[in-house]
């Protein structure tokens, strides 16, 4: 008992750790580069929590970053490292896309609801070819993933620039879809739209998923010890081609979402590295679906603030990408945040095989 | 004819990168690290080559800092995966993404702008017009790859280090009841990992090109990843693969006569590499131990 109180503790207090000797360590890397980190990081809070419209937009930039989030932390639970939303988010928004644009449907929340459909049908096809080639031949998720990531950029991309261009555009960009198929600001002057309910929703469902079903029982098991899920009968293959799916599936999600509810219309890159924010929150949020919920408002005015920061003192917006990596190595190696918090005791640690043979 | 001799000579430059990506991939994983990071560490060696080369005016330094950029890389990326046993493949992907991050920042604020470096004086090509005619140039990046590639098969199969390494990646326990340290040799195997990784980069910097662009490695690191796996972890195997991929996106340049979409013949490259993995990784044995400790 004792000791799961311990671990519990543990586990709510190393993420914190992790955040702050990253946020360190970028201050330093800021100061080493000649700007001063406390002006840095005084920016980016007073620059979120300005006016309400300032805050309103911290939060509607971390609805995206939730989704990539959960994504990500589906796949992480069934142990696979989904390296891919970048690439899914693309393909269900595409889809999305075309759907509003082509659909001849006159009622509003059909619309949606179709839209939102297709675009999750699209990026679980892709995050599923992910799973079905690990399942089946054993090849490297990661390699797999990222190798899918620059195929659906560019193939969409294609898409944007050469069937589906808005001829009055100079941008790679589709014209805008119908304001019907579009979400609506819920508040004035800031980007919140219903996106962040759908976002809270897969938040619920996936926590439910893990909590209380059979399936994400099975899903995490193989994830935890695959040796032990195979011997209790549990076949691995095809829940981790299952894992995939919804990872790819929620992937999707932020693809349309993000369409529907900021954009308006497809525009080539407009996720500016989604995806892979998503891994960093999900590995800090240890890929508990409401961590996530709360990590992701975190980045949003990281996101938010790296942006203010690029205006009033030239820091390149590449920082949060490098705030992103630290805690991503940090995650990765308990051990040395193990040594950071004063605890020194070496402990054999888990490798991160899962094989299922 | 001409045609011929012009696409050869491109598809040798492009698998330049390629091959030392995939001879990098395969000195860490033969000794037993999955080795992800080979494109963070590739952006490292691009950048510093510029760096170098732009304040010293020598290619040549430019490429000697790029490689001491390299050794250190491969040093904290073994601190982490070795000595502090993180997980191998998230260390891979955080080295990546904070190269991606760090090196438009200090871009930034050297040159004043983040996508693009100034142009530096690029490494001296061997003039081989002589004997091929034409603007037939072979950097000197090339004779170096192929000499690393012939060392890396001298070194894994006919030395007594190179066999120790292999039991490293193939069964540590074994190596270490005899009494040889294993993590000296997955750290040795990591900062040459580094230095290759970082000659690469600074192929695509300071010898194919002149300048460093965000984004410019844009996938070669874990194409060489993948280059060593379709090569079955060897030296040999994972150069000819890395060749092959190479031949792939040297179509992209040629076919430009067929007038296709220029984002689909960027497809290409990455499609062959997912197809050579599904079709081939199967068949190839990887080291026993790949990401055990």
């Amino acid at each position: 008992m004792k000791e799961k109180i311990k671990n519990s503790a543990k586990k709510i207090v190393f993420p914190f750790i992790t955040f702050a000797v990253a946020m360190i360590f970028s201050g330093l890397l800021l100061a080493l580069l000649g700007y001063n980190p406390i002006k840095a990081y005084q920016f980016i809070l007073l620059g979120t929590f300005k006016t309400t419209s300032t805050m309103g937009n911290a939060l509607a930039n971390s609805i995206p970053l939730m989704l990539a989030g959960l994504a990500v932390s589906i796949a992480g639970k069934a142990g696979i490292l989904n390296l891919g939303v970048e690439g899914q988010l693309y393909i269900g928004g595409m889809l999305g896309t075309v759907c509003a644009l082509f659909l001849p449907v006159s009622n509003r929340f059909l619309m949606l609801f179709l839209v939102l459909a297709v675009s999750m049908a699209g990026g679980m096809a892709w995050g599923g070819i992910v799973g079905v080639l690990k399942a089946k031949y054993g090849t490297n998720e990661v390699v797999v993933a990222l190798m899918l990531n620059y195929i659906a950029i560019l193939f969409t991309s294609y898409l944007a620039a050469s069937p589906l261009k808005d001829p009055d555009a100079a941008l790679n960009q589709t014209v805008r879809i119908p304001e019907h198929a579009q979400f609506r600001r819920m508040i004035p002057r800031t980007q919140i739209t219903a996106a962040i309910f759908i976002a809270l929703g897969v938040a619920v469902l996936i926590w439910f998923l893990f909590r209380y079903t059979t399936l994400g029982y099975k899903l995490q098991s193989i994830g935890s010890n695959p040796k032990a899920a195979l011997a209790n009968g549990i076949e691995c293959r095809k829940y981790m081609i299952l894992s995939m799916c919804l990872s790819g599936a929620v992937a999707g999600l932020v693809g349309s979402t993000e369409i529907i509810g900021k954009y308006g219309r497809f525009t080539e890159g407009f996720s500016n590295d989604i995806g892979f924010t998503g891994v960093a929150i999900a590995a800090l949020a240890g890929y508990s679906p409401f961590a996530v919920v709360a990590v992701s408002v975190v980045f949003g005015i990281l996101n938010a603030g790296s942006l203010t920061l690029g205006r009033e003192m030239g820091v390149s917006s590449k920082m949060f990408m490098v705030i992103q990596g630290i805690i991503v190595l940090f995650v990765a190696t308990p051990y040395l945040i193990e040594v950071f918090a004063g605890r020194r005791k070496m402990k054999k640690a888990k490798g991160d095989e899962n094989e299922c043979e | 004819m001409r045609m011929m001799i012009d696409f050869i000579f491109l598809a040798v430059n492009l698998a330049v990168p390629l091959v030392l990506a995939a001879e990098a991939a395969m000195i860490a994983e033969r000794a037993g690290v999955i080795c992800l990071g080979v494109e963070g560490m590739m952006i490292f060696g691009a950048f510093f080559a510029v760096a170098g080369c732009y304040f010293t005016e020598s290619p040549w330094i430019g490429l000697l800092l790029a490689i001491l950029c390299g050794i250190a890389a491969g040093l904290v990326y073994g601190l982490f995966t070795v000595i502090l046993r993180g997980q191998q493949v998230v260390v891979g992907v955080a080295i990546n993404f904070f190269a991606a991050g760090i090196t438009p920042m200090i871009t930034q604020q050297i040159w004043g702008r983040e996508g693009a470096s100034e142009t530096v004086k690029s490494m001296p090509e061997l003039d081989l017009s002589g004997i091929f005619g034409g603007n037939a140039g072979l950097s000197w990046f090339v004779p170096i790859t192929a000499a690393i590639v012939a060392g890396m098969w001298f070194f894994i199969y006919k030395t007594k280090y190179g066999l120790r390494l292999r039991m490293t990646g193939d069964f540590p326990l074994g190596l270490q009841t005899c009494g040889v340290n294993t993590n000296q040799y997955k750290l040795g195997a990591m900062v040459v990992c580094g230095i290759l990784s970082a000659i690469g980069g600074a192929y695509l910097s300071i010898g194919y090109g002149n300048l460093f662009v965000t984004d410019m490695v844009a996938g070669r690191g874990y194409m060489g990843v993948a280059a060593n796996i379709f090569g079955g972890w060897t030296p040999l195997g994972g150069a000819l693969a890395a060749v092959f991929f190479a031949v792939v996106q040297t179509l992209r340049y040629s076919l430009t006569s067929l007038n296709l979409p220029s984002q689909l013949m960027q497809m290409l490259p990455y499609l062959a590499t997912l197809i050579a993995l599904v079709l081939f990784a199967r068949n190839s044995k990887s080291p026993e131990g790949l990401g055990k400790l």
